[in-house]
């Protein structure tokens, strides 16, 4: 049975209307959180105090902290970019399913390496690492989803510090999303946060310009900064004060193409387990042009605010590289490395084979899908039921 | 006998193939080359280049719109991501066991089958062992642009041969063509047209 569209038909349009409606109100919130940006500008020390206020209050407080530069910053990037080696690495993971023949869990991680300047062609490496056996049970059971994914960042970062450590500076690795290890149940799995962490400490070691790289965020860090003063500094209703606009509604009319904006710490509950040197920042970048602006949320460790020219060599290197894709901007070498790692269906049954094969010449039997799943790959379902 | 191989097939049928190759290989097949697909039963499959094309996907349409292309991206997507070239083969012939036969091979060859650029002392080994009725093959096959492939088919021979074998092996290749042709006044046309440029 497909979706019922005669259903969804009102709803649709409900949905419609309620957007129409809601304009009115986000223009009204806008103006609002822009004339608190202007006058909060140069208050860095104020909201510092005010961040820590509500945090002693709302220990789940998630905001923007104003380092040094003025709310309102927005510097240009210098192109073209100095020449240097990035490494850019993305994952992808087979989560283990009881449902299939053979229990498994697997982890991709692709690393795209340009040699900027160079002309020379790019490498690239993937690294798949087999689950199996105990490292799929948990004391909760099965490794879940959010577990694999973990152990995912964790490779990632882990290959990315082996790799940089062999390069001449200046070295920049990147990856697709937030530098922080974010959700509950990840933060519960503290031998892979501190592998995680060794990683980082590794990156930092060697001086590496080191980021995450967040497309189109829907973050509102700093819009909740502002809000702080708008409930008292009890932080919570801080993220409600200014309902429905993003840090990039805010900051859209300021950030022309190539710019960045000021650079912020991140307030969140894990943030404190960042210590010294990785200490999560970031900033807002604008790697659009004029037709067609793109921001993205670039989160950095406190070692890369810390050197300017580090900085100032990622920001250029971002812009440079959004540029080379054509009329939709992203890093190129964050897209690749997302191509490398992906692991498609074909692969996936095709290692099913080879775990079956190999538990046939052992001389094991080969367990049979579950009844449900059997049914499901005879009706050609896609769909996800549970 | 060269042991590099240009390319590995894609798929195939008993008239002709596709094969894959990156651009970076040197001495890359051109128009008309004769290319030979060893198979695990001793059997050699021979055929010539009819088409050569360039394959493209989403990412190099986008990066066609960038003004400036950087060097090293230019060299990711020639080098690093997927087959981009696919050459179209039409079979002319087959041998097993030191026979060789100018007719229609006897099996496709397999996927992923490693192809091989013919060098001379193979071309004319095949060209001189029957009366070149492998241009039955390219002539009667409307789907082959046939003037411009026994052309170059022909310069490739020509260049292989001796001096004084030249002559004879041209004197032979006409001859097939004109009777093969004789009923079809403006093909036969065509191709003497286009052969005329190598004479």
């Amino acid at each position: 049975m497909p979706v019922n569209y005669i259903n969804l038909r009102d709803q649709i349009k409900s949905m419609g209307e309620d957007a129409r409606s809601r304009q009115g109100q986000l223009h009204e919130a806008l103006l609002r959180c822009r004339e608190a940006l202007s006058r909060e500008a140069e208050n860095l020390i104020d909201l510092q105090r005010l961040v820590e206020q509500a945090l002693a209050q709302n220990k789940a407080l998630r905001c923007a902290v104003p380092v040094s530069e003025p709310l309102t910053t927005h510097l240009p990037a210098g192109l073209p970019a100095p020449d240097c080696i990035l490494l850019a690495a993305d994952g992808s993971q087979i989560t283990p399913d009881p449902h299939d023949s053979v229990l498994y869990g697997l982890v991709n991680v692709g690393v795209f390496r340009m040699q900027t300047g160079s002309g020379k062609a790019p490498d690239q490496f993937t690294t798949s690492t087999l689950l199996y056996g105990d490292s799929l049970q948990t004391e909760s059971g099965l490794a879940s989803e959010d577990l694999v994914g973990l152990l995912r960042d964790v490779r990632e970062r882990q290959i990315l510090a082996k790799m940089a450590q062999q390069e001449t500076a200046p070295v920049v690795t990147l990856t697709d999303g937030p530098l922080e290890l974010f959700g509950e149940p990840r933060l519960k799995s503290d031998r892979e946060f501190g592998q995680y962490m060794a990683a980082l400490q590794d990156l930092a070691l060697a001086g590496v310009i080191t980021a995450g790289y967040i497309s189109r965020p829907r973050a509102a860090l700093l819009v909740t900064l502002l809000g702080l003063r708008e409930d008292g500094g009890t932080g919570r209703g801080a993220d409600r004060a200014f309902l429905g606009i993003s840090d990039i509604m805010l900051l859209a009319d300021l950030l022309a193409p190539g710019e960045r904006s000021a650079i912020f710490q991140l307030q969140s509950m894990s943030s404190n387990k960042y210590e010294g040197r990785t200490a999560l920042h970031f900033f807002y970048l604008n790697v659009g042009s004029a037709s067609r602006p793109a921001f993205a949320r670039v989160e950095i460790p406190l070692w890369v605010v810390e050197d300017p020219d580090a900085l100032a060599l990622l920001q250029s290197v971002l812009v440079e590289q959004s540029r080379q894709i054509g009329s939709v901007p992203y890093p190129y070498p964050l897209l690749r490395a997302h191509e490398i790692a992906v692991v498609k269906l074909p692969e996936k049954q095709e290692l099913s084979r080879m775990i079956q094969a190999e538990l046939l010449r052992q001389g094991l039997p080969l367990e049979q899908k579950s009844e449900k799943q059997f049914h499901k790959d005879i009706l050609g379902t896609t769909r996800k039921t549970k | 006998m060269r042991s590099i191989a240009v390319g590995r097939l894609l798929r195939a049928n008993t008239t002709g193939c596709t094969v894959g190759c990156r651009v970076d290989q040197q001495d890359s097949p051109a128009f008309g080359d004769m290319l030979r697909i060893p198979q695990a039963d001793g059997t050699t499959l021979y055929g010539l280049v009819y088409e050569i094309a360039i394959e493209d996907d989403g990412l190099v349409r986008q990066l066609i719109s960038v003004p400036q292309v950087s060097p090293e991206i230019i060299e990711d997507n020639r080098l690093n991501r997927n087959v981009p070239i696919e050459m179209s083969v039409t079979f002319i012939g087959w041998e097993r066991g030191g026979i060789l036969s100018q007719t229609r091979v006897p099996h496709p060859p397999l996927t992923l089958d490693e192809i091989f650029a013919c060098e001379a002392e193979e071309l004319l080994r095949f060209t001189s062992s029957g009366r070149f009725s492998y241009l039955r093959s390219l002539l009667r096959n409307e789907d082959l642009p046939a003037a411009d492939l026994v052309t170059a088919h022909l310069r490739q021979v020509l260049g292989a041969a001796r001096p004084g074998d030249a002559a004879q092996l041209m004197q032979g290749t006409l001859n097939e063509v004109v009777a093969l042709l004789k009923d079809d006044y403006p093909q036969l046309m065509d191709v003497l047209t286009a052969v005329s440029e190598i004479l």
